[in-house]
């Protein structure tokens, strides 16, 4: 199903892009959001990024022209680029100065679902020339996907808490495409009637979830863990399932590291 | 001919915990009036109801035949001038301060001063003896000194009526008698009518011609200061023993203080 | 028109800060990631040459106005506010201006308002919300039909503190991409890519300068207090609630365009003082230029004192501000700062 959807999107876009070929000319990219700079990198493409912000991990040195609160817009310009790419982060008035200077700026917006994940992806990779890479990587991460949903037995659907916040809690909410693992997986996310994701201590126990995931947040997350451990009638707790997860792989929306953390998931979810 | 040129009408003004009660007088143009009383008799209040910083509740009070409260701003600002007990402690400088007193002859958005602005300025800080501090700021000056550059400021309004309230309150007697000996002159020569308000019952009696004597918010007496001067009068109002006596260069009567000591001292005696 | 010593040294004061205006104007155009050197400056403006017109024309020039007009307007709004108040500590964020501002454009974010809306529903907001402060503030501090100065500061404060306390009520309600988008904004930032905005900024900032001078006189009287004024001969209350809007209004708008950059409407007017006196006819323009220059020094420090990243303004201004502050009134010999 996945798979049929992944080829669809492929054949609209080549049908819309025709006789439209920007692909050539991309050489220098400026990227403003670490999960762009990442699916930058593979698609084999960090050689031409030519400016990141301070907080982006690259390979090789590049220069950077943000910061987390604000983008230097003249350093941005300097660098030459054929193409900025950002996500919502960014704030509208620099994208507008940027488009009034006549620099392409393509700004992708949040990805709800491991869909958008993947459309994302293809796009960029149509952009900057790799789309049989951008291709091939999609379809190699939908089928481990598909892979890895049919090893679940389904069951008594699990609850699961994903906390991405500590002071105050913040929970994965249905639109996000982090909700996308706790489906996968077979199971139920306590927060699915929410639209904000600041939630409390309490509410999570009146839930009793049967799993708790916390990401790591620079230490906080040691603290958190043994918050939860303390209750004893929660129920993540007596199945001793309270787990922490690499942010750097759970939070960024590329295909390659959702297919990581959706194993990584899993596995810890029914103990295989 | 003996018109009011300041009449004080029925008036009721003050506030919630006091208030001035039917006040009724009237001075003529060219009268030096004296408003004495004790403290919180109601004077600063009377001198803020004619300056209008006051409502007036009840009453009217007229100048020269002209309802106050009918007049412009800027036209009050031309006849009455008032030099208040706060002396101002800015930074402007004293010739500055003095010019201030030309702003009722300017449009508001006139910038500069006129030259005869400066010539008016200087005239009355040279009769005021601030001149030597023109460059001087305010709050660079003595308090004294300060309530001088008030009187020039007032001066420079070139008023019919000047309003004072306690000039000479921070002066030394050099000071005192200088003051007052200008403002006689001014009375005298240009007519100007004055009223002001006084502590010390000696210098009332020599320099006024008219005295009112408030006592909680009600005209307790009006007339020369003979007539007011009585020391029956002051005890009841001041709760003071005083002792009267005619001063023989001037015929006015001089207010003698008697302390718990002579008190004492003539009980004995009897 | 008679000569006084003092207009000779006014003069003096005006063409020197005209100077360093032209300074600051043309090493702001010059400094950056990009360096433009002066002599090429014109034949890139004519010629419409490359990257560097590019830079100029949408980065450098728009950033150097705003600068100018919000420093300026800042400045002398501190001034008129301090005249009116008496009160040295008086500028447009203690009265609240700056809070229901950001209170606004935070509404104006987390409902989603400018993403249906459009992005310009931002400054509108500011300036809104700027709005409904000065109303409330105007219209509780009056008791008995007067103006009563102290209760309009007290409530100014009291406006500050529940704007700040809505705020992060509204922070801790909303999303992350939101929270970033208020924090931004807060922040303060001179890039406006809407030339109609930045036109608007300039205009107004000139028009509140020039109607503001006309009142210097009646500024020079309220200095020894509304009854004092009066007495000579002043309107001092309707001229007091004239200048009360329009520095509202001008504090306002700057808010609106810039975010929130403090400090500037309050020590501007203090060191101009202290060097020219309280005068309201020197003190007034000389605020205003001293202002544009601070702003548009601070606004190249920001670009490039920890180049590539780039500081927000309002830190800049709060530093640097305050360290001039302090070093101007250990230095200063007068008692009275007013």
């Amino acid at each position: 199903m996945k798979r049929i959807k992944n080829i669809s999107l492929f054949l609209i876009s080549i049908i819309l892009t025709t006789g439209v070929t920007y692909a050539d000319e991309i050489r220098r990219i400026v990227s403003l959001a670490p999960s762009l700079t990442i699916n930058l990198q593979y698609l084999e493409s960090e050689d031409r990024l030519v400016g990141c912000t301070s907080y982006c991990h690259t390979n090789r040195k590049v220069e950077i022209v943000a910061s987390a609160v604000k983008v230097n817009i003249e350093k941005v310009v300097t660098m030459k680029p054929d193409l900025v790419i950002t996500t919502l982060l960014t704030d509208n008035e620099t994208i507008e100065i940027l488009r009034k200077i006549g620099i392409r700026v393509v700004v992708y917006p949040k990805c709800k679902s491991f869909n958008d994940i993947c459309s994302q992806f293809l796009d960029l990779g149509k952009l900057i020339g790799k789309e049989d890479l951008a291709l091939t990587i999609i379809n190699r991460s939908g089928n481990k996907v598909e892979q890895l949903k049919k090893s679940i037995t389904y069951g008594q659907r699990t609850k699961v808490f994903f906390q991405i916040g500590a002071d105050p809690i913040f929970a994965v909410l249905p639109d996000s495409f982090m909700d996308d693992y706790i489906n996968f997986a077979g199971a139920q996310n306590i927060a699915s009637g929410m639209t904000t994701g600041f939630i409390t201590r309490e509410s999570v126990l009146l839930r009793n979830p049967d799993v708790i995931f916390i990401v790591t947040m620079g230490i906080a997350e040691v603290e958190e863990k043994k918050n939860w451990e303390k209750v004893e009638g929660l129920n993540a707790t007596k199945g001793k399932r309270i787990f922490i997860i690499d942010s750097e792989k759970a939070c960024n929306p590329t295909p390659v590291t959702f297919v990581e953390t959706l194993e990584t998931i899993i596995k810890l979810t029914y103990g295989k | 001919m003996n018109k009011d040129y300041l009449k004080i009408e029925n008036l009721i003004c003050g506030y919630d915990n006091f208030y001035l009660d039917s006040l009724n007088f009237g001075i003529r143009k060219g009268d030096f009036a004296g408003i004495i009383g004790p403290n919180g008799s109601g004077k600063t209040t009377l001198f803020k109801a004619i300056t209008g910083e006051l409502k007036i509740k009840k009453g009217i009070i007229t100048l020269n035949e002209n309802i106050l409260t009918q007049l412009s701003i800027r036209e009050k600002a031309r006849n009455i001038a008032l030099v208040t007990q706060q002396t101002d402690p800015v930074d402007i400088s004293v010739e500055d301060y003095v010019l201030m007193g030309r702003m009722p002859y300017r449009s508001d958005f006139q910038f500069f001063e006129t030259k005869e602005d400066f010539e008016i300025a200087e005239k009355y800080m040279r009769l005021t003896d601030v001149f030597r501090f023109k460059d001087k700021l305010m709050n660079q000056l003595s308090g004294g000194e300060r309530q001088l550059a008030g009187i020039a400021r007032a001066l420079a309004q070139e008023p019919q009526l000047l309003l004072l309230d306690e000039p000479t309150s921070q002066l030394d007697i050099s000071h005192q008698i200088h003051v007052l000996n200008l403002v006689q002159d001014l009375n005298i020569k240009m007519g100007l009518t004055v009223l002001m308000i006084i502590h010390d019952l000696n210098l009332a009696s020599e320099y006024c011609d008219f005295l009112l004597l408030m006592n909680e918010g009600k005209l307790w007496k009006k007339g020369t200061p003979v007539e007011v001067l009585d020391y029956r009068t002051i005890e009841d109002v001041y709760k003071t023993v005083v002792f009267t006596q005619e001063n023989p260069l001037s015929k006015k009567p001089a207010i003698f203080l008697v302390s718990n000591k002579i008190i004492a001292q003539s009980k004995k005696h009897e | 028109m008679v000569y006084a010593k003092n207009h000779l040294r006014w003069v003096g004061v005006v063409l020197l800060l005209m100077v360093l205006l032209s300074a600051v104007t043309i090493w702001s155009l010059m400094a950056g990631e990009m360096k433009i050197p002066f002599n090429e400056m014109i034949s890139i403006l004519k010629n419409h040459s490359g990257m560097e017109y590019a830079v100029l024309t949408n980065i450098r020039i728009p950033r150097l106005l705003l600068a100018f007009s919000i420093g300026g307007a800042l400045s002398i709004t501190g001034a008129i506010l301090q005249g009116i108040y008496r009160n040295p500590l008086v500028e447009p964020y203690t009265l609240g201006i700056s809070g229901g501002a950001a209170l606004g454009v935070a509404l104006v974010i987390v409902s989603g308002l400018n993403l249906k809306l459009g992005e310009f529903m931002l400054p509108v907001a500011g300036f809104a919300g700027a709005f409904v402060t000065i109303f409330i503030v105007y219209f509780l501090g009056i008791k008995r039909g007067e103006i009563n100065i102290n209760r309009m500061l007290l409530i100014g404060v009291m406006i500050s503190f529940i704007a700040s306390s809505g705020m992060m009520f509204l922070m801790s309600i909303t999303s992350s991409d939101n929270l970033h988008s208020i924090i931004f904004w807060t922040m303060g930032s001179l890039d406006e890519p809407n030339n109609m905005l930045v036109k608007t900024m300039v205009f107004a900032s000139l028009a509140g300068l020039f109607i503001t001078i006309m009142f210097a006189q009646p500024l020079n009287a309220l200095r020894l207090g509304e009854a004092k004024a009066t007495n000579l001969g002043i309107n001092a209350a309707l001229i007091i609630r004239i200048l009360f809007v329009v520095a509202s209004l001008l504090a306002g708008l700057c808010v609106a365009v810039g975010g929130i950059i403090g400090f500037v409407g309050l020590i501007i007017p203090h060191i101009m003082r202290s060097i020219i006196g309280s005068d309201y006819r020197i003190l007034l323009i000389s605020s205003f230029l001293g202002g544009s220059i601070f702003l548009i020094v601070s606004d190249v420090l920001a670009r490039t004192v920890i180049s590539p990243n780039e500081l927000p303004i309002g830190v800049i201004t709060g530093i640097a501000g305050g360290l001039v502050f302090i070093l101007v009134l250990s230095r200063s010999k007068q008692k009275s700062v007013l």
